[in-house]
């Protein structure tokens, strides 16, 4: 019987093909799914146990000698190791800063669970060996000695703040140098100092016996050992997350969840092609079925047929499918790879079991699912009904509804496309689906993909700051100000630099008074910081107004002379004259739908007092200055003239969301005086630096030499940088698997079409023979076409959307992002590629069709 | 006055050692109005012939003259405009639309034409035929006999000068055949049209005002007037 399934396959090449290949892209594409997400889990634990180690539980707060050997003997713990995690190291530069090491002592036991990826030399061995991180290759090389005071910082409880102890000064040897950017800034001994273990301050790392549920065996064991309250116990919940063993699993519940979802969407897209490829040949082969029921085959025999080229289709095709996924992905990442992303330092190719037995066991139920209803229809046929030649598969059953509306429309031609597509349910549904399929998963994942990808994006500001420096060693804002001013003037030779300021800034709350609140932000309900009504559309506004939160800077006279002034502003000198304050009145606001869009917040005027305050005023209250809220704050309430208005926001300014106010320099003081904002807000003083467009990977290079222990950078250039690679890499993942499965819906598509037409050969013969010409002939087969493409552009986008609304849910337990959508953007390219894809189905077999003589499909089919 | 003739038509299928000569010099002459039966056995090219009368099938050489004008000179647009306007074909299997109903197959040439249905000879045709009850059921709601009623009104909708009829009543029983045979004698009468119709039966050969006979591929007899 096998070798009659395998020559009926022979026999139709052409579907036995696109079916083939249907089956190796949904195979590749579930198990290139797959090979992701074991690569996405290993990638997450590989990146847990670098940041968090990979111990089970960790007692921390002072845990005793005594309990922690109780800890070791305990019948639940396999293991366990002792760190000591509150010293550093402190270093004077000859400048007078000072810079602050993270000093982790770890014993042999403990060093186990904090693995990392060694560049250089060894691990330490004992309490006076170190091994430093990459990115601190300054402090020394392997081989060197350093000797610097040992701090201990606790949490004093009585007071509420740190507390530093110090444990005088120690020589550690440098024997090995990490993998470590900016991630993991830590020293590491090979063991706890003797200083450590004097004051007590201990962490205990365990391991717990395989089989344990990790809370059960922490309960168990802080009973057994009747452990002090001091010790805080921390179950290590990503690691064990990702390890599948417990621990908060919201995560990795979601992206199964995606992983199920995405996969049954493709298997359902496969199931399709199967079915309808199964229904088609079945019906074609009716009376060769017929034939050999009359010669004594069982319907058994004859279902096992159909069955059995569904195996043999699977067979030929699941390895294909897997080795091409292997092959995909293996490209993929080699692609993503060469993508500078921090992000995706551990996302390497893992090829684990599982991915590949879901794939052929999901699969191999699904091909033969799928080849099961046209595998019964072909056993039910009867030995009589196939000799006289009256079988008829019941996918071909006709009905002549449809077409009235688009005979009116188009004609008659119209009116014989719109009964044709719909004169048999079956394959109608088939090909439907295929469109309806296609066009969902592109909206739902396409859009949904491209949201993401926005959501990344969105704040990326080609025109703003690149870099900006801030002084990390001094909470004096005076002294750090003046070693910025130095390092403004190294920076300002740099020839690719277009612009820089240096400011002092804080922030600060002013009241917009209720009847100059602006109207169209105030239509725009929820929108982050200038809500004026609560999510349940109540008004938020006081009797007085509305307080929004303001940033404030102080600005020199370069500064000032930068600024986007209105007509009739002051000089700076009047400025600081009249004690009066520049406003900018608007603010961005940010939204995937429109982008950012600036909002003035409401009108004022230049002469008119605003009412300013500090972090304690509640609303309403800004006018009672001096008072006491219920907890016996200061209330910081001051009134300030408006002197002129900032038109637009500076570029300097990296928090557009807020309106400004600009004060001078020397009008510092009347923060202070009028209220000490400034001191009970605290302020920052930043260098932004902007670079020319063409010149910022090169600036970029520059910027980081002067980053030390003195200047911070945060880099706003390669933050950007890598949200757009971040942004292609979604990109690639996004519309690769789109691509596969539009593909394998429109092999369903070209399978259906093209079998619609060839089984109506002799029907558009007799067209032809009763006086159709060619060109009525192509319109109402075209037309046909076209409506697949807009009905099924219909469906898959309510499909779609909805989906989408169901993913989002989904996945919210991994990314956080709201839902969004465009749609007629959408709907619109699904409807032209949709029409195409099907025009391009049923143009060839139209023109073969039309080329063959009418008298030869005739008598073929007589 | 002959309406249709035929000049050394030729046929052959195939090519080299497998070409068969379907149709080997034929020439006949078919007057207004006559109602001619061609007759032979399986495989002698009567289907073929009829084809070729139709402007369904290109002959290998030869030419076919209807009304005056060499049929196979046209283009194939025209050709479909001569199929729907000149000609009304009956096959033995019917060969209507699955997804029309009777009403629909049978105006199918109008439509096809753009012209309007003129509803009184509509339902006169349907009458005769006794399927006005039924204009609106689907073919696969039919009967063989009902089926080739409704071909027969397809092909006559038109009022074509030419009727050409591939063995119309071969798939019916004895009295669905007669009533076909009186349907289809009536109509050509009454508008003047030529009918010319392919048969074994010699009860239909005998009713016809000739009979050519075919033997492979050639006209033996019956083509003189």
């Amino acid at each position: 019987m096998m070798s009659l399934v395998w020559k009926y396959l022979k026999q139709q090449k052409k579907r036995t093909v696109l079916t083939v290949l249907g089956v190796v892209l949904a195979t590749a594409l579930v198990a290139s799914l797959g090979i992701f997400f074991s690569s996405f889990q290993r990638m997450m634990l590989t990146q847990s146990a670098y940041d968090d180690g990979i111990y089970d539980v960790a007692l921390n707060g002072g845990i005793t000698a005594e309990e922690m050997e109780k800890v070791r003997n305990n019948y639940l713990v396999e293991q366990s190791g002792t760190g000591c995690t509150n010293a550093f190291l402190l270093q004077e530069s000859a400048q007078g800063t000072e810079a602050r090491y993270s000093l982790k002592q770890y014993d042999a036991g403990a060093q186990a669970y904090f693995p990392k990826e060694l560049l250089e030399g060894r691990r330490p061995e004992n309490s006076s060996e170190v091994m430093i991180p990459s990115s601190m290759k300054a402090l020394g090389g392997v081989g060197d000695t350093v000797t610097l005071p040992l701090y201990y910082s606790s949490f004093d409880e009585e007071t509420g703040r740190d507390v530093e102890q110090s444990g005088g000064t120690v020589s550690l040897t440098i024997v090995g140098i990490y993998e470590g950017g900016n991630r993991w800034n830590e020293i590491i001994t090979g063991d706890l100092l003797p200083a450590s273990r004097e004051m007590g301050m201990l962490s205990q790392y365990i391991t717990f016996k395989p089989g344990q549920n990790k809370s059960d065996a922490l309960n168990t064991l802080l009973k057994d050992t009747q452990m002090g309250e001091d010790v805080v116990p921390i179950k290590n919940d990503y690691y064990l997350m990702w390890k599948g063993e417990g621990g908060s699993n919201g995560m990795q519940l979601s992206l199964n969840l995606t992983l199920l979802l995405l996969s049954a969407i493709i298997l359902l897209a496969m199931a399709s092609v199967i079915r309808n490829s199964f229904a088609m040949s079945v019906s074609e082969k009716m009376s060769q079925f017929g034939a050999l029921r009359c010669v004594g085959a069982s319907p058994k025999q004859i279902r096992n047929m159909v069955l059995g080229e569904a195996f043999l289709i699977w067979v030929i095709a699941v390895p294909l499918g897997i080795l091409l996924g292997i092959a995909a992905m293996a490209i993929t990442f080699s692609v993503v790879q060469r993508i500078d992303l921090d992000a995706l330092q551990y996302f390497k190719l893992v090829l684990e079991l599982w991915p590949f037995l879901i794939t052929v066991v999901f699969s191999l139920a699904a091909v033969l699912f799928s080849a099961r209803t046209p595998a019964r229809s072909a056993s039910k046929i009867s030995a009589i009904e196939a000799v006289r030649g009256s079988v008829v598969f019941r996918d071909a059953a006709v009905n002549g509804k449809g077409g009235a509306l688009l005979g009116k429309l188009f004609g008659f031609t119209g009116s014989l496309a719109g009964k044709n597509i719909r004169r048999n349910k079956k394959r109608y549904r088939t090909t439907v689906f295929s469109v309806t399929l296609s066009i969902a998963l592109f909206i739902c994942i396409g859009g949904f993909g491209q949201k993401f990808i926005q959501s990344i994006t969105l704040f990326s500001d080609e025109e703003g700051v690149d870099f900006q420096f801030s002084y990390a060693a001094s909470s004096d804002p005076e002294e750090a100000y003046q070693n910025l001013v130095k390092l403004k003037n190294q920076i300002s030779e740099d020839p690719g630099v277009a612009d820089l300021e240096l400011f002092e800034t804080t922030e600060s709350y002013l009241l917009v008074p209720k009847d100059q609140i602006s109207k169209e932000l105030f239509d725009l309900g929820e929108t982050g910081d200038h809500t004026f009504t609560d999510e349940n559309g109540n008004d938020l506004i006081s009797e007085k107004g509305s307080e929004q939160r303001t940033l404030v800077y102080f600005i020199d006279r370069d500064t000032f002379a930068k600024l986007p002034l209105s007509e009739g502003a002051p000089t700076y000198d009047e400025l600081v004259e009249q004690k009066g304050i520049l406003l900018n009145p608007t603010a961005v606001v940010s939204s995937l739908e429109t982008g950012m869009t600036t909002y003035p917040i409401g009108t004022f005027e230049v002469g008119e007092k605003l009412w300013l305050s500090g972090p304690y005023v509640s609303s309403g209250s800004l006018e009672d200055q001096g008072g006491s809220d219920a907890d016996g704050y200061q209330q910081l309430a001051f009134q300030l003239p408006i002197a002129g208005f900032v038109e637009n926001t500076p570029w300097f300014n990296t928090q557009r969301f807020n309106p400004q106010i600009y004060v001078p320099q020397e009008n510092r003081g009347l923060f202070l005086e009028q209220g000490g904002l400034v001191s009970a807000y605290g302020s920052d003083v930043y260098l932004r630096v902007k670079a020319l467009p063409d010149q910022k990977e090169a600036v970029n290079q520059r910027m980081k030499d002067y980053e030390d222990q003195n200047y911070s950078l945060h880099n706003i250039y390669e933050q950007e940088k890598e949200n757009r690679n971040t942004a292609t890499v979604l990109n690639i993942f996004v519309y690769g698997f789109l691509i596969v499965v539009i593909v394998i819906c429109s092999l369903n598509l070209f399978n259906t079409i093209h079998a619609n037409l060839q089984m109506r050969k002799r029907e558009i013969a007799m067209l032809r023979a009763v006086g159709m010409d060619n060109r009525m002939l192509w319109r109402s087969l075209l037309l046909e076409c076209v409506l697949y493409g807009v009905i099924g552009t219909f469906w898959g986008s309510i499909v779609g959307f909805s989906l989408q609304a169901l993913l989002s849910v989904v996945i919210s337990g991994a990314i956080e992002m709201e839902l969004l959508s465009s749609p007629l953007l959408y709907i619109g390219g699904c409807l032209i590629a949709s029409i195409l894809v099907c025009l391009m189905a049923g143009a060839g077999p139209i023109r073969r069709l039309i080329k063959s003589p009418i008298v030869q499909e005739i008598r073929a089919q007589e | 006055m002959s309406i249709v003739e035929t000049q050394g038509l030729c046929k052959v299928y195939g090519a080299g050692e497998t070409a068969v000569n379907a149709l080997r010099n034929v020439n006949i002459r078919v007057e207004k109005g006559e109602f001619v039966a061609i007759s032979g056995a399986s495989g002698s090219g009567k289907s073929t012939l009829l084809h070729m009368l139709g402007a369904v099938d290109q002959p290998t050489s030869g030419r076919v003259i209807v009304d005056g004008i060499d049929v196979f000179r046209r283009k194939e647009n025209e050709l479909a405009v001569f199929r729907r306007r000149k000609v009304g074909f009956i096959f033995q299997f019917y060969n209507l639309i699955p997804v029309l109903t009777a009403e629909e197959n049978v105006t199918l040439p109008l439509k096809l034409d753009g012209q309007p249905v003129d509803r009184e000879y509509l339902h006169d045709i349907l009458n005769t035929l006794g399927m006005w009850e039924r204009r609106k059921h689907l073919p696969n709601q039919l009967s063989g006999g009902q089926q080739q009623r409704i071909a027969v009104g397809r092909a006559l909708i038109h009022k074509p000068s030419i009727v050409l009829a591939d063995e119309p009543t071969g798939n019916l029983d004895t009295q669905n055949s007669r009533e076909i045979m009186s349907l289809l004698k009536s109509s050509v009468r009454k508008y003047g049209q030529t009918l010319i119709l392919i048969t074994h039966d010699p009860s239909i050969a005998a009713q016809a005002d000739r009979v050519i006979f075919m033997e492979d591929g050639a006209v033996r007899g019956g083509n003189q007037l």
